[in-house]
């Protein structure tokens, strides 16, 4: 007996699947709320340097200083002196699974992390609340000099090269998140690939909020020096509760000459989680970046990864796919800057809205007299599943440079009458129909994920069955 | 000196209190805004620092040219604004600045303050009218300014043209606007043509704005060419099912000109249509902003709305924004949207001098070639062919 | 051109000025030395006479783009084009910054 599909649904199985939490039985937990004191004790418990202390506590200012944002999202709601700025579960680092306490174990048990580990990862970090708890990297990669650790360790084992970069791609006081990150930053990953060395295999860090109202600030710095390679990928999801927790991340990347970085984010956050990220990439002498980002989760999104292309011959990339459910708005996007000649970019966006969910396209291509010879194309496409939900698209294009080529497209639609009757004409139902098109819609995106990722998010991005039907 | 409420009284003489009042509400409103800041989203790109209307508090008054308009059928009204205001109070009270507001910003206000000639134009229900009715508006002098306001009425299912043609020759800075509100009634069709030609130092800030109802049809032709500075909003909102909105625009900006516009097509019905077409070449140091949004209320279903911006870049320094929004509340629409920034297709300058054409009359041909599809779509000869001589007369 | 007096800018202090039109960011800094660059960031042409000293740096306030006092180079993003510096000279109590056309 067959079954059909009754309706599309994102995350329908979210609850069981990711949404669950265990009791929390931590080494410290901050009191509640946003201040100074919090600020010194966090570099305390990590044993800071002074500089870091003095940029924390100026961050802090900033934060305070700075009005929130009177675009995007409505931010509103959000209740700074509601939530837990640092919460460490486990006294230790572990180097393997069975070393972490039971129920954090369970945790990543239950979500497949170990399993994903043993088919296709190079390495894998683990975050829990703020601290980076598991962590590991093929022995081979750290012969060749690959560094992948937390960020934590890196400022106290790469105190210069952390140094030479850490806030400088995006400074504190570039917006008011990227102020709070870098006041209460915990955890992250910090990556330095070296000349000429590959990563074939990708890199994954695994980001879990457990707590209630807890807030989440990893900190990611990635250096891939000339001509290296590496793929790093983003998974984060959290328990489902009535009250917000907040997730707002800073992340670094330079990709040097010849060099390639591609990042790619499934973030699927319960729909309690405000999702607020800064993530910004410089590429040089003909070095790519490449943003694969994707936004299924959260309670509301803002997040624009951005590609400063320095040097002839950088490229950039930008693959955006955001869906947006009963109570969601994912205000995504992406940014090329294009300072030097003859760079190259494209932002492809792909969103869908449902039950009322909203999602906005948000994007900057800004060409500076020195990008002569320069191309940039963006395509945006939404798809309203119905009456309910919206889309908006905002596209700023500024061109101050001679002999480039701009190109902005985009459509915003309904699952279209006539592919629905072409399909349904051959025997399939509506159902089915509609969600044939939907994968159709983000086929491009999917395409570009390692198998199994495709398969996971497949699964996410699935169908409520119904009984079967005789 | 600046703008004073003797000026303004001045201004209204002989007008009827009602309008009167209103002129000083809208003063009121200029004293109390501030000038938009840099740090205003509509304003960040479109900087006014170097400019105060004050310096400008000498008013022009344009009322005096006389056009020669065709013969009207009968009903029909065409006067200036401020007579009009005496003789059809019932038809003028409610709509004038209605669908402009003086509390927009500063320089609505001003507008709204002390606009001076300009014409009310009311054809009654089922007048047709085949010759196009053309109004000129002048300025004389630098220092000055110049402020005609444009109110047309169309009856359900009236057809008529009508061009405002906005020419100064002065060498001096000025302030100058050229706004129109045109109403469109049930089954009308309009064709409004305007182009912007005043002198190349003026500061000119104007708005456009439509009101479409059932089943009516606007076509609505921007031409800017003028100004040292020039800001123009084009709105249109269809609030009648089956009316639809054709907006398009065409603006040539050299040497150290600077262009803005802002868009809006309005859906607020469903079974509604826009079209929107800018297209402009920049050469020089010029420059363009242009910044649009289509945005489709919740219950306008079966809504179809086009918008698209394409700059052409003749030169090395010249710099485009382009800024196409969107804004859709209801599933059952199609919307598309486009903006290109790009130099001269080297492909076709290749083929055109290869056939022997000079590479100066290859450029030119192109930048024709380029406007071809928004002149073709001008609703009547006349305009048309006035654009395409302004055009062929700045291309050299 | 005189811009401001020495008392005027006390160590480790920004202070806005003018030479015809052109608006200068005057800096006081740890090493005791005057220098001027253009006010204006070339990121999105905020002030940053209102900003802060980093040094030999001025940090713009509102995104935080860093440069170099020196060179007017860029040391810090979200700016990417560097500014322009010009010559100070002081003479007894009284500083001059010169523009050239």
């Amino acid at each position: 007996m067959a079954t059909v599909p009754k309706q599309i649904e994102i995350g329908s199985d979210y609850k069981e699947k990711y949404g669950f939490s265990v009791p929390e039985d931590y080494i410290f937990k901050a009191k509640r709320g946003l201040n100074p004191e919090i600020v010194k004790e966090i570099s305390w418990m990590k044993k800071e340097p002074e500089w870091m202390l003095k940029m924390r506590l100026r961050s802090l200012e900033i934060f305070r200083k700075k009005p929130m944002p009177t675009w995007g999202a409505d931010l509103s709601v959000i209740d700074f002196e509601n939530i837990f700025y640092y919460l460490k579960a486990s006294d230790k680092q572990s180097k393997t699974w069975e070393d972490l306490p039971p129920d954090i174990k369970k945790t990543y048990d239950r979500l497949g992390v170990p399993e994903a580990e043993r088919k296709f990862l190079a390495g894998v970090s683990a975050q829990y609340e703020s601290e980076v708890v598991y962590h590991s990297l093929h022995e081979e990669l750290s012969k060749k000099g690959v560094i992948f650790t937390d960020t934590d360790s890196a400022l106290r084992d790469h105190p210069e090269l952390f140094k030479e970069y850490f806030g400088t791609i995006i400074p504190p006081a570039d917006n008011k998140f990227a102020a709070l990150n870098t006041a209460v930053w915990s955890g992250g990953s910090f990556i330095y690939v070296p000349k000429g060395v590959r990563v074939d295999i990708p890199l994954q860090a695994y980001f879990r909020i457990n707590a209630e109202n807890m807030g989440q600030f990893e900190r990611t710095l990635i250096i891939c020096d000339e001509g290296s390679f590496v793929h790093y990928i983003e998974g984060c999801t959290a328990p489902i509760y009535t009250t917000d927790s907040l997730h707002s991340a800073v992340v670094e990347i330079i990709v040097k000459k010849n060099a390639r970085c591609r990042y790619t984010t499934i973030q699927n956050w319960s729909t309690n989680v405000y999702n607020l990220v800064t993530k910004r990439a410089l590429a040089y002498a003909d070095a790519t970046m490449e943003w694969v980002d994707g936004n299924l989760g959260s309670q509301i999104t803002m997040k624009y990864p951005s590609v400063y292309l320095m040097e002839p011959g950088a490229k950039g990339d930008v693959l955006s796919v955001a869906f947006a459910g009963k109570g969601q708005h994912q205000d995504a996007g992406g940014k090329m800057i294009h300072v030097a000649p003859n760079t190259t970019s494209t932002i492809t966006s792909k969103s869908i809205s449902k039950g009322g969910g909203r999602t906005s396209y948000r994007g900057h291509i800004k060409m500076y007299p020195d990008a002569k010879n320069s191309k940039s194309f963006v395509k945006c496409d939404a798809l309203l599943l119905d009456d309910q939900s919206r889309s908006d698209t905002y596209p700023y294009n500024d061109v101050d440079a001679e002999n480039v080529t701009l190109g902005h497209e985009a459509t915003v639609s309904k699952v279209s009458d006539e592919q629905l009757f072409y399909l349904m004409s051959r025997g399939i139902t509506r159902n089915e129909a509609e969600t044939m098109i939907v994968n159709g819609f983000i086929e491009p995106f999917t395409k570009e994920l390692p198998l199994e990722y495709a398969v996971e998010l497949n699964r996410l991005i699935q169908l409520e069955m119904e009984g079967s039907v005789g | 000196m600046g703008f004073t409420e003797e000026t303004l009284e001045k201004t209204g003489q002989g007008e009827p209190d009602w309008l009167r009042e209103r002129r000083r509400t809208a003063f009121a409103a200029y004293e109390r805004m501030p000038m938009p800041s840099r740090t205003d989203e509509e304003w960040r790109r479109t900087d006014v620092t170097g400019l105060d209307p004050a310096k400008f508090a000498t008013l022009e008054h344009a009322n005096g040219h006389k056009q020669e308009t065709p013969k009207l059928p009968a009903g029909v009204i065409f006067e200036p604004l401020s007579l009009a205001a005496h003789k059809h109070r019932q038809l003028v009270e409610p709509l004038l600045f209605s669908a402009l507001h003086a509390n927009r910003d500063r320089f609505a206000a001003l507008h709204a303050a002390f606009f001076t000639g300009g014409n009310f134009l009311y054809v009654p229900d089922g007048v047709v009218i085949e010759e196009p009715i053309l109004r000129q508006h002048f300025s004389h002098e630098g220092g000055t300014t110049v402020l005609p306001h444009t109110v047309i009425v169309a009856g359900r299912n009236s057809r008529f043209y009508y061009l405002d043609e906005y020419i100064g020759e002065e060498e001096e800075a000025g302030y100058r606007s050229g706004s129109a509100e045109i109403f469109v009634g049930e089954g009308a069709d309009v064709g409004y043509v305007s182009i912007q030609k005043w002198g190349r130092h003026a500061w000119h800030l104007a708005d456009q704005r439509a009101r479409l109802e059932k089943d009516s049809r606007l076509r609505l032709f921007n031409i800017t060419l003028g100004g040292r500075f020039s800001k123009t909003r084009v709105e249109a909102s269809l609030v009648g099912p089956g009316s639809s909105a054709e907006l398009k625009g065409i603006y040539f900006a050299s040497g150290e000109q600077f262009f803005d516009f802002h868009t809006l097509q309005d859906h607020q019905v469903g079974n509604t249509t826009s079209d929107l077409l800018f297209k402009g070449a920049l050469q020089d140091t010029a420059r363009a902003v242009y910044a649009g949004l289509i945005r489709i209320e919740k219950g306008a279903a079966r809504s179809d709305a086009y918008q698209a911006n394409r700059n052409l870049v003749l030169s090395e320094h010249a710099r485009a924004t382009s800024i196409p929004m969107l804004e859709i509340d209801n599933n059952d629409v199609r919307c598309t949207h486009g903006a290109t920034v790009g130099p001269v297709d080297p492909m076709s300058m290749f083929y055109l001098q290869s056939r022997g054409i000079p590479a100066t009359t290859a450029k030119r041909m192109i930048v024709q070639g380029f406007f071809g599809e928004v002149l073709e779509r001008i609703p009547f000869e006349q305009a048309r062919t006035l654009v395409e001589t302004e055009l062929e007369a700045r291309l050299g | 051109m005189r811009v401001a007096s020495v008392d005027e800018v006390p160590l480790e202090s920004l202070r806005a000025v003018r030479v015809n039109e052109t608006e200068i960011c005057l800096a006081h800094a740890e090493d005791g030395n005057f220098y001027a660059i253009n006010d204006v960031c070339t990121h999105e042409n905020f002030l940053l006479s209102v900003g802060e000293l980093f040094e030999l740096q001025v940090e713009c306030p509102q995104h935080g783009s860093r440069f170099n006092l020196k060179t007017g180079a860029v040391t810090g993003l979200p700016a990417v084009i560097p500014t322009k510096v010009y010559p100070v000279t002081v003479e007894g109590n009284d500083i001059y910054v010169e523009v050239p056309d």
